[in-house]
């Protein structure tokens, strides 16, 4: 059939950049760790097996009897995710950016899902350190009277829920304590120094930080004259050593060392711990965000306007921009199509030998991040990996922030910006890898692969639905009851999913118009699915409500 | 990639011509005792159901008593005409509901084939 054959290579092609992408297990098995259902997993394939399905079990009954979601809404769920429904039910649970609120306290001496993830969240933040799957206790209160009076909150669920919700707590953090607050004070120690990416030396510009902080800060003049004279000395013996020793340590700017941490390990960042220490590795963060914040919008902040040097180990770094971009991500933000739409011209309008540079290039930052993503996932399979941020609303938001650029980036900026951009396409890879299966079920649906057989006690039930709705079925006589029911079932799944994976190539069909004008490559393709897949995240509870 | 986008342009096209096709829409449900391979049901493409392969088998099958339970078409205009299988006993009867079942099912799917059209086309 002339027609299956023209779609045979779509799907052929999508077939084969999403088996690139490998199990999800890697995933659920760090959630699971996160929230104390798995500690190490056994050697042996069977085993392992079991002891995650164990896990699992334990993770869906705590779900149901948690009361987080009706029943009538985990049917709604279950339908929509089909085999993926733990795991992304797990992701959302995981989130800190759009994460699920917790209904209710447990009582003192409880494990359930809400004190494992009010455990998770509060230690995400530094502020709990027992593994998730203890009991609500003295040691979770400890935790939640220190965030309580950071957050000025005096609700223990309010907090909870506050901390679900990363933007949100810094814009309250701004809006308690003010600008001041983000000029952080802290101390490397001298093994910390050997580590650092860059010179201390190199960072010691009173004039470049001065010139930042007068631009950034709306301080008053004397506090900033202050500020120049006391810690901005060109002499050490000038400096207020007490006052900067003083604010290093104490315990809201190790807290707010703490929210930034979190927001540079969701970004990608951050491999370290959130322990609010900020050592080489934070630092080495900040450095690394700012080259890519630079590519990405054709701007040149120097580090040493950001970070200034004090001597002794002690840096001071303004924090602001930082804090102000993340912030800015909160705010609602329609342009994806404008920035799918410019890229794709940006893409067709290349010479031959740049459009050759740029899918050399592309190449290049694909191919390192498929093995990046690979061992990473491995890694977190034996537990030995760093933690893996799986949320996606702020890197779908700064993805299309940066997107417009993200041509020019690849083309001029690949040798500064190479890391940066590889962990950048591993997120895009990994979000693109669940953009792509409703695709492929979509594309499948469409040309009619997609059989819905049901074995029952060796009798056999087919249905074959065709792309506008015809419908065959062939059923064994006899079928028992119980055989009707789960073949219906098995059916009204799949038809919901083909609903879903067909309203998706729609939206992905809207966007051809621009594909078709120029130069298409996958990550592109992967930038259209992703924004389609979310508009239809919002659209899919009116599919499933039916 | 030029095949990549003639797949996407075809893919356009096809469904823009089914489109047009469909005046109605059929649900047809059969029973009977029947043996049919796995292999049979998809081919030798694992991805590919193949509904000539299971009649086939079904022809060879010189035991394969197939009957027709109900057949419905639904034409555009909303007229409706229904075949049902006379005689029939409880048990028929749940192949009948599972029939009717299925006729809701393929007009949930036809609209948001429909749908999707009309996004298309907005």
């Amino acid at each position: 059939m002339a027609e299956s054959e023209n779609l045979d290579a779509l799907l052929v092609e999508a077939e084969q950049q999403a088996a690139q992408f490998g199990d999800d297990s890697a995933e659920v098995i760090q959630h699971l760790r996160d929230l104390g259902y798995l500690n190490q997993l056994p050697f042996g394939a069977h085993n392992r097996e079991v002891t995650l399905n164990a896990a699992l079990s334990k993770f869906e009954a705590e779900l149901l009897a948690s009361e987080i979601f009706n029943k009538d809404e985990i049917q709604s769920l279950r339908a929509l995710y089909t085999n993926a429904f733990a795991e992304e039910m797990l992701r959302k649970f995981m989130d800190l950016d759009e994460g699920i609120p917790i209904n209710e306290m447990p009582q003192t001496g409880e494990i359930n899902l809400s004190s494992r993830l009010i455990h998770y969240r509060l230690g995400m933040y530094g502020l709990y350190a027992l593994n998730a799957g203890h009991a609500f206790g003295f040691t979770t209160m400890m935790g939640l009277q220190t965030l309580k009076h950071h957050l000025s909150i005096s609700s223990n669920l309010d907090a909870v829920n506050q901390l679900a919700n990363k933007e949100g707590v810094l814009k309250r953090i701004l809006s308690i304590y003010g600008n001041e607050r983000c000029l952080m004070f802290v101390h490397v120690n001298a093994n910390e120094m050997k580590q650092l990416h860059f010179e201390p030396k190199k960072v010691r510009s009173a004039r470049d930080f001065y010139h930042r902080l007068s631009e950034d800060f709306e301080l008053k003049p004397k506090y900033l004259a202050g500020f120049k004279r006391d810690i901005l000395s060109r002499h050490q013996k000038d400096v207020k050593w007490e006052y900067v020793k003083g604010r290093s340590t104490d315990e809201l700017t190790n807290f707010i060392i703490k929210v930034l941490q979190v927001h540079q390990w969701m970004d990608g960042f951050y491999d370290g711990k959130t322990d609010g220490e900020i050592g080489s590795m934070s630092l080495n963060s900040i450095a690394d965000l700012l080259k890519f914040y630079n590519a990405g919008n054709d701007a040149d902040l120097p580090l040493k306007s950001m970070l200034y040097y004090i001597g002794k180990g002690y840096f001071v770094f303004n924090a602001l921009t930082m804090i102000n971009n993340y912030v800015i991500e909160d705010a609602p933000d329609s342009r994806d199509e404008d920035v799918i739409k410019s890229l794709t011209i940006q893409s067709g309008r290349l010479t031959e030998s740049d459009r050759a540079k740029f899918e050399a290039n592309l190449n290049a930052v694909l191919d390192s991040a498929k093995v990046e993503l690979h061992q990473q996932k491995q890694k977190a399979k034996m537990g030995i990996g760093k933690r893996v941020y799986f949320g996606i609303r702020s890197f779908l938001k700064k993805l299309f922030r940066i997107g417009k650029r993200l041509v020019k980036m690849i083309l001029h900026h690949l040798k500064k910006i190479f890391k940066q951009l590889s962990d950048f396409f591993k997120r895009v890879l990994e979000y693109g890898k669940q953009a792509l299966k409703s695709f492929i079920q979509g594309i499948k649906y469409i040309i009619g692969r997609l059989p819905i057989i049901t074995e029952n006690e060796h009798k056999l039930a087919i249905t074959h639905a065709e792309f506008m709705g015809d419908t065959f079925s062939i059923l064994s006589d006899p079928f028992s009851k119980q055989g009707y029911d789960k073949h219906h079932e098995k059916v009204l799944e799949v038809q919901r999913s083909a609903q879903f994976s067909v309203a998706l190539v729609g939206e992905v069909l809207k966007l051809l118009k621009y594909m078709l004008k120029g130069f298409v490559g996958w990550p592109i393709l992967i930038l259209q699915l992703a924004k389609a897949t979310r508009t239809l995240y919002q659209k899919h509870q009116l599919i499933y409500q039916h | 990639m030029a095949n990549l986008e003639q797949a996407f342009k075809n893919l356009k096209a096809n469904i823009a011509k089914k489109v047009d096709d469909a005046v109605s829409l059929d649900v047809v449900t059969f029973t009977g005792n029947f043996n049919i391979k796995v292999g049979d049901v998809i081919g030798s493409d694992q991805n590919k159901f193949n509904l000539e392969n299971v009649l086939n088998s079904m022809k060879a099958d010189v035991n394969a008593d197939l009957k027709l339970v109900a057949y419905s078409t639904i034409k555009l205009d909303g007229d409706q005409v229904n075949i049902v299988k006379e005689n029939l006993d409880s048990e028929q009867m749940e192949l009948v509901k599972f029939h009717r079942e299925m006729i809701e099912a393929s007009q949930n799917s036809r609209k948001a084939i429909v749908d999707m059209i009309k996004g298309l086309v907005d």
